[in-house]
């Protein structure tokens, strides 16, 4: 199950907020973000600018991380694949949306405050004045081309030139704390970023970033505007990351943002009177800002309910989160799942559902795809295409817990032959943390006959001993899907005996089991259904279903001598589809014998029949078997 | 952590019912402790001026380490200290056998496969696998320099085996020691996972030891001047290969790979 994994937000949001704090407090020690010193002389660049923009910026990245470091967690999903020609669209849009929010702020802001708009960018123009100045002759450009040139770059440049910076935050917020908060669910996972996100900026908000000084309830109304901004621009890039399914996009339009948002105060009266960073015409404002949280506010309500479907879950959905788990009801769901090696298709776009407590049986030639398949399920290799639930969990998503759901008896079941019984599965029983080690090792051992050899090498044991071990490993941490791959290969009768009893009584115990096996009068006795596979599903039914579906029902009768006047009287009946004399029996296809067995009986003994017996011929499973796969079909058993 | 420690318990429960293992664990450091203390015991007494001309220019060149020991006090440390490359070689050398089989034996168990389908991570599993190697390495190379230092004592005295405990040789015990096990257990492994032989394994995995080799060589024909400097810059190499090691070891690992191309 998807749940909220409280003791990684924690570190992570502790680091994230500790790491660029203190780069913030050694900003604030030396002369903050107004007086800070120059450190490269004469590039205007400051002991400041260097700290935001590598401590600060990169302190999510770097808490990402750590985290994982620290709570070793591994490096899977990063959400560093690009998945660009797939989401090329989200991609477009993080790179346009920016600006176009941007310039709508703009534009309420100054339908608000019209008399703040100043159409000659007298803000601009003082800029290229000094400049001018300094080189000692005029521009050639006027400011509104200047204007131009600037939302040109920031528009094309911006993003890409930003991204190195913008990737420090986004790697940690979007990349890794917002895939932690989706158990919430779409919304509260946005909204929790979003206020995480703005707060973290507080020190450099106190420090005038933004909103400069001197507005009313400075630095707590600043902080408050700031997270104003940040929610709708979570929901935003975090709707873009799902979307696209990669850190990438929010980069780009983190960057789209940071290029392009400064451009409102080159077309504003500087000292226009009730001018108020708090509310615009920034999009950090409150009016500035109108436009992305009307549209985080549709996203939010668009997506809110969304979940994905069994069938449909991959990342890509949108939200990702509590509703992606599939329903309890199957223990197994598997969507369009494939295996390549190279050129060969090993599995081939199987769907397949399981519900809790079925037994299941894989049936098919070697070299079919069904233990690739189960290999596939058990999450010991990935699937070349499709996707698959297991237990509740999403193959390849996380599969250290799904293991724990699963236990699988191998093809070849190895065991460490130096050592005991005994200290094999106390082995098995630490590694899967069972509470009990003692006494489930015990259980199983006593269950399968195994314990008063518990104490010799399994070096010395028989095979079907060790298939028994192997079976006993497989079950020790109680799982709650069992693959079973030949369980009874190379079994005496006797010991597979044992193994097929034992099975019988795992269904007992309500447990959903999959096996594959050779032995077909194996799989008709064990399986509720059984699947017929040759790299591509064939047939998933009941074995009397499969039988009923190719072969139809027939009935038979034993006379004492049979005549074909009996048979020809029979074909008169408009239910029979096929009458066969055959010796002294007579072979009666129909759909439903159950009803009309009494009145063929009756019609028989009405022309003088001795009716010695009436049965019912049931195909062999191997029947169905071959039949499916297309080679020869043996003579039926009667 | 904990499946770490279960895998290192069950990895020892393995190899010590193994008599190669036994015998590199047990014996090898015994006879690393007294090939060394043999030699001491031949200079006790020996003449002096024939030693140093058996030995001169080495000895010339290492002269500073004796500091306050004189005759053939000094002699006798000098001549110990062409020794302290056995001790780099033992961790090398000693987890090799265990680390080689670590992972290609499971594959030939056919214990593999159960191994990876329980909750254990590829990094968690490698370091299990890598401690269970390198520990008893460790452990025996330390015993082994703890008999070979009061053998020292013994035989040449407290203060020549005072000097045994000198930045240099604490350097080797301590620091590159334990660099060379893990440059030795991240290969082994390496190979070990790459492989379906554990004989290959074990023949690749043994080509390590070469370097070592080369430096005891090198020492003991006055080639190589085995100082604290040269000892740091190893140490500081060594951590930028094992660095590169073990995450080499981690990303070659491949489930897949290994569950589907053995038979």
């Amino acid at each position: 199950m998807n749940t909220l994994d409280t003791r990684r937000i924690w570190i992570f949001t502790a680091l994230a907020f500790g790491i660029c704090w203190a780069f913030a407090g050694v900003i604030y020690l030396n002369g903050g973000l107004v007086n800070s010193p120059e450190i490269v002389p004469g590039t205007g660049i400051t002991l400041a600018t260097a700290l935001l923009a590598l401590g600060c910026m990169w302190a999510p990245a770097l808490a990402h991380i750590l985290t994982r470091v620290i709570t070793r967690e591994g490096w899977k999903d990063m959400w560093l694949r690009p998945q660009a020609g797939r989401n090329w669209f989200s991609w477009g849009l993080a790179w346009v949306l920016p600006p176009i929010l941007t310039v709508l702020g703009l534009v309420v802001y100054f339908a608000v405050f019209p008399g703040h708009f100043d159409g000659e960018l007298s803000a601009l123009q003082s800029i290229l004045d000094d400049a001018a100045a300094m080189a000692g002759q005029e521009l050639p450009f006027d400011v509104w081309t200047v204007m131009l040139i600037q939302i040109g770059q920031a528009l094309l440049l911006g993003p890409i030139l930003n991204g190195f910076f913008t990737f420090g935050e986004e790697f940690g917020w979007r990349a890794y704390l917002q895939p932690k908060l989706m158990p919430l669910g779409f919304r509260k996972a946005m909204l929790a970023v979003g206020v995480i996100w703005g707060l973290w900026h507080a020190p450099i908000i106190a420090m005038g970033h933004n909103y400069g000084f001197g507005y009313p309830g400075e630095p707590w109304t600043g902080i408050l505007a700031m997270v104003w901004f940040t929610i709708p621009l979570a929901v935003i890039i975090g709707w873009l990351t799902l979307r696209g399914g990669s850190v990438w996009p929010a980069v780009i339009a983190h960057g789209s943002i940071n290029a392009i948002a400064g451009i409102g105060i080159y077309m504003t009266h500087l000292d226009a009177p009730g001018l108020n960073s708090l509310i615009g015409p920034l999009p950090t404002g409150i009016l500035g800002g109108l436009p992305s949280a009307l549209l985080a506010a549709y996203l939010l309500w668009k997506n809110g309910e969304v979940g994905p479907k069994p069938g449909d879950v991959s990342r890509e959905t949108l939200p990702a989160g509590p509703a992606a788990t599939p329903p309890t009801a199957d223990a197994i769901i598997a969507s369009g799942l494939t295996k390549r090696f190279g050129e060969l298709e090993a599995v081939d776009h199987i769907d397949l559902k399981i519900p809790v407590g079925e037994v299941f049986g894989l049936l098919g030639p070697n070299g079919a795809g069904k233990t690739t398949t189960i290999r596939m399920l058990a999450a010991l290799i990935a699937p070349t295409e499709g996707e698959a639930w297991v237990a509740g969990h999403r193959v390849g998503e996380d599969d250290t817990e799904l293991r724990k759901q699963i236990g699988i008896l191998t093809e070849t079941p190895g065991m460490y032959e130096q050592l005991s019984a005994e200290r094999n599965l106390d082995f098995f029983a630490r590694m899967y943390e069972v509470e009990d080690i003692p006494g489930q090792v015990e259980r199983y051992l006593r269950m399968l006959g195994l314990w008063g050899r518990r104490n010799e090498a399994v070096g010395g044991f028989s095979k079907g001993m060790r298939q028994k071990l192997a079976i006993a490993r497989a079950l020790l941490h109680e799982p709650k899907v069992i693959f079973l791959d030949e369980p009874t290969s190379g079994l005496d009768p006797e010991a597979s005996r044992v193994v097929r009893e034992f099975i019988e009584e795992l269904r007992g115990e309500g447990r959903t089991i999959i096996i594959t096996t050779h032995n077909l009068d194996e799989a008709d006795r064990l399986c509720d259904r059984i699947a017929v596979f040759k790299s591509k599903l064939l047939a998933v039914d009941t074995p009397n279903s499969l039988r009923r579906k190719l072969f139809g029902r027939s009935v038979v009768f034993h006379l004492a001598a049979a005549k074909e006047a009996f048979v020809s009287a029979l074909r008169q009946k408009t239910y029979v589809h096929e009458a066969n004399l055959r010796g002294d029996k007579i072979v009666v296809k129909l759909d439903d014998p159950e009803a009309h067995n009494p009145e063929l009986l009756r019609e028989l003994i009405g022309l003088g029949a001795d009716v010695q017996f009436v049965g019912e011929i049931r195909q062999s499973l191997e029947d169905v078997y071959f039949q499916l796969l297309g080679q020869a079909q043996p003579e039926a058993a009667v | 952590m904990k499946k770490i420690g279960v895998l290192v318990s069950k990895e020892w429960a393995e190899v010590f019912r193994n008599k190669l293992v036994i015998f590199s664990v047990v014996f090898m450091p015994l006879i690393f402790a007294i090939i060394p203390l043999g030699l001491l015991y031949g200079t006790r007494g020996a003449d002096l001026g024939a030693v140093q001309s058996e030995f001169g220019p080495m000895l010339t060149a290492l002269g500073s380490a004796c500091g306050s020991l004189e005759g053939i006090q000094c002699t006798q440390l000098l001549l110990l200290q062409q020794f302290l490359v056995l001790f780099l070689l033992m961790p090398a050398i000693i987890p090799i056998t265990i680390a080689s089989y670590s992972i290609v034996g499971e594959k030939t168990t056919r214990t593999l496969e159960p191994l990876l389908a329980t909750p254990i991570t590829t990094a968690e599993l490698l370091a299990g696998k890598a401690l269970a190697a390198a520990l008893p390495a460790l452990l025996a190379s330390l015993a082994s320099f703890t008999i070979f230092a009061i053998g020292t004592s013994m035989l040449a005295g407290s203060e020549v085996a005072g000097r045994l405990l000198s930045p240099l040789w604490l350097l080797g015990i301590f620091v590159v020691g334990p660099l060379v096990s893990v440059t030795g257990v991240s290969l082994a492994i390496m190979i070990s996972s790459r492989v379906n032989d554990p004989r290959a394994a074990e023949q690749l995995a043994a080509l390590l030891i070469l370097p070592v080799m080369a430096l005891f060589l090198g020492q003991m024909f006055g080639a190589v001047v085995l100082n604290q400097t040269l000892l740091l810059s190893i140490a500081g190499a060594l951590v930028l290969i094992d660095s590169a090691l073990l995450y080499f070891a981690v990303r070659l690992f491949q489930r897949e790979t290994i569950l589907t191309r053995w038979r």
